[in-house]
């Protein structure tokens, strides 16, 4: 991941947090933990790649365990 | 940000879904479609196909059931407030699947031919910017724009062929149908999951009135989705091969590389992919406006505005963290679809079915059943109505069910024309032939009287408003 995305990705992050201060203080509290839950699942998610900690993401576990398995199925037919 | 109701008409419904089946699968589907049905690849969408208008009859029968509300709240009228969230959570989940392979594939394809020594994540970034700014606004905005694409869309792939006719070499894909079934129906299969994306359709119920007009825009959606990628993947094996076309990443940027319209009207893939590319970007904002409306429908928010943004952030970095290489995306793509929609579609849609049922027999009263009959038309207009029948276009007088028959009969035939071609084309290569014959005339029918379906209830809702405006005139 680039220097220049990471502080691009940063500055967004802050916009997007001041720009939308005035909606969320008018949002109910679901709203408002569903807004900071996206937030802080994408700075989750853009710090463990900062590291280069590999995430167990659904789509990894459909490409390693299910597709093997519909290509097997495939290779038996 | 809009706070009035967003209306689409049936058009704009029809071409919103074929760009969400067509425009993403052009990508990483063809070389996968190609290496499991080998030259009989063109043959791939016949079941999903079928498949789709099925979809399309349930999602229109829930529709009635429950008019102006979307697929994620009809969940939740069906399943109550925990059941509904719960099967809401699942097909959100599907949905940023969806997004999550796409932008892959689209940033990747980027990288690799148009933009080389571009950063991906920067790509993304950039793409990210912009679909922020859609999801801002509202899906009318975003079919709006789709209404100027939309021709030229159609245009670039129907006249390929044209394009590429010094290219083509029909031997390509002899003997046709002659590899067994087998084939086939992996090239099925893989097709199947991407129709699945159908789903995101569910999102913008609330934007059409008429549930049979809804039921119209949808088949044909599906059905010109059908057509175009049967011709894409025709032109593609017939141009390069069946064995090439299986190596290649992106052999669609190969097959339009190879259009020569004179020695000085050359690199032709640039104005060609400056039209796929916008549908494919206006693919993933309708599917990123449907991920929108199931989080506004979890969370009971009614302005796009309050999550636009920091959903927006939250794709771009999974997208980012989700694939390791662009082969696990394209893998995930082909092969992990089609098993999404095995194992949570299907038990959710016979699910919803059952509970529809049940609610429809509970909601049906014996005051309802007397009203349903007074709604029969009065013998008086019903000579009225037949009276007007004469100044009428020719397709009118041909009832709707009637066309929608035709064309689930024409695509039923085309599936037959294909079992039996697999069985006895490998054995008399002229059977093969005219196996393919019908069923490209088949699936053209098909195209035809979908078409027709929608113009014959445009035409209905068009006299049917001008009655009432006459009513209330006169009242």
């Amino acid at each position: 991941m680039s220097h220049v995305f990471s502080v691009l990705f940063v500055i967004a992050m802050l916009y997007t947090l001041i720009v939308d201060q005035k909606r969320i203080n008018q949002a109910t509290t679901l709203q408002k933990g569903t807004y900071y839950g996206f937030g802080l699942l994408s700075l989750f998610f853009f710090i463990m790649q900062l590291i280069g900690t590999e995430l167990p993401m659904p789509t990894k576990f459909v490409v390693y365990y299910v597709v093997p398995l519909v290509n097997a199925i495939g290779h038996f037919y | 940000m809009h706070d009035t109701p967003v209306k689409l008409n049936h058009r704009q419904i029809a071409f919103m879904l074929c760009v969400i089946l067509t425009a993403g699968g052009e990508l990483p589907l063809t070389k996968a479609i190609v290496s499991a049905g080998k030259i009989d690849g063109w043959f791939a969408e016949i079941l999903p196909m079928l498949y789709g208008l099925l979809i399309a009859g349930f999602y229109v029968y829930l529709y009635r059931l429950y008019p102006g509300q979307n697929l994620f709240q009809i969940s939740r009228s069906l399943a109550g407030k925990w059941g509904g969230a719960l099967i809401n959570l699942v097909f959100v989940t599907h949905i940023w699947l969806i997004i999550v392979r796409d932008v892959a594939v689209l940033s990747d394809f980027l990288s690799t031919t148009l933009l080389l020594r571009t950063p991906v994540e920067m790509i993304i970034l950039l793409y990210m910017c912009v679909a922020i700014y859609y999801m801002n606004t509202s899906v009318e905005i975003t079919s709006r724009v789709n209404d100027l694409m939309f021709p030229l869309y159609f245009l670039s792939i129907v006249l390929l062929p044209l394009l590429l006719s010094n290219e083509l070499e029909l031997s390509r894909i002899e003997p046709i149908l002659g590899h067994g079934f087998a084939p086939v129906l992996k090239a099925n299969y893989l097709s199947y999951g991407w129709f699945a994306d159908i789903v995101v359709v569910g999102a913008f119920f609330n934007t059409i009135k008429q549930p049979r007009q809804l039921l119209a825009s949808l088949r044909f959606g599906v059905v010109l989705a059908g057509f175009l990628l049967t011709l894409l993947m025709l032109v593609v094996i017939v141009v390069l091969g069946s064995s090439v076309t299986g190596r290649l990443m992106y052999p669609n940027y190969t097959l339009v590389e190879q259009i020569h319209i004179t020695d000085f009207l050359d690199r032709m893939e640039l104005m060609v992919f400056s039209i796929w590319l916008p549908a494919l970007f206006l693919k993933i904002t309708f599917i990123m406006q449907s991920f929108l409306a199931g989080v506004n429908a979890l969370t009971g928010n009614s302005k796009n505005a309050l999550y636009g943004k920091q959903i927006g952030w939250f794709l771009m970095l999974t997208t980012i963290v989700s694939f390791q290489s662009i082969s696990e995306a394209f893998a995930f793509g082909n092969y992990g679809a089609a098993v999404f929609f095995l194992f949570l579609h299907l038990p959710i849609y016979a699910m919803l079915l059952l509970l529809a049922r049940w609610k429809e027999r509970k909601k049906l009263t014996k005051s309802q059943q007397e009203q349903k009959a007074s709604e029969e038309p009065h013998p008086t207009e019903k000579a009225q109505k037949k009276s007007a029948k004469q100044k009428l276009p020719w397709y009118v007088h041909t009832s709707q069910r009637t066309w929608m028959w035709w064309t689930n009969g024409l695509l039923l035939l085309a599936a037959g024309v294909v079992l039996a071609g697999t069985l006895f084309g490998d054995k008399f290569i002229w059977i093969g032939w005219i196996g393919g014959g019908l069923y490209a005339v088949c699936l053209l029918g098909a195209l035809f009287t979908s078409y027709i379906e929608m113009r014959r209830t445009q035409h209905t809702e068009a006299r049917e408003a001008k009655i009432q405006k006459a009513d209330a005139k006169t009242a």
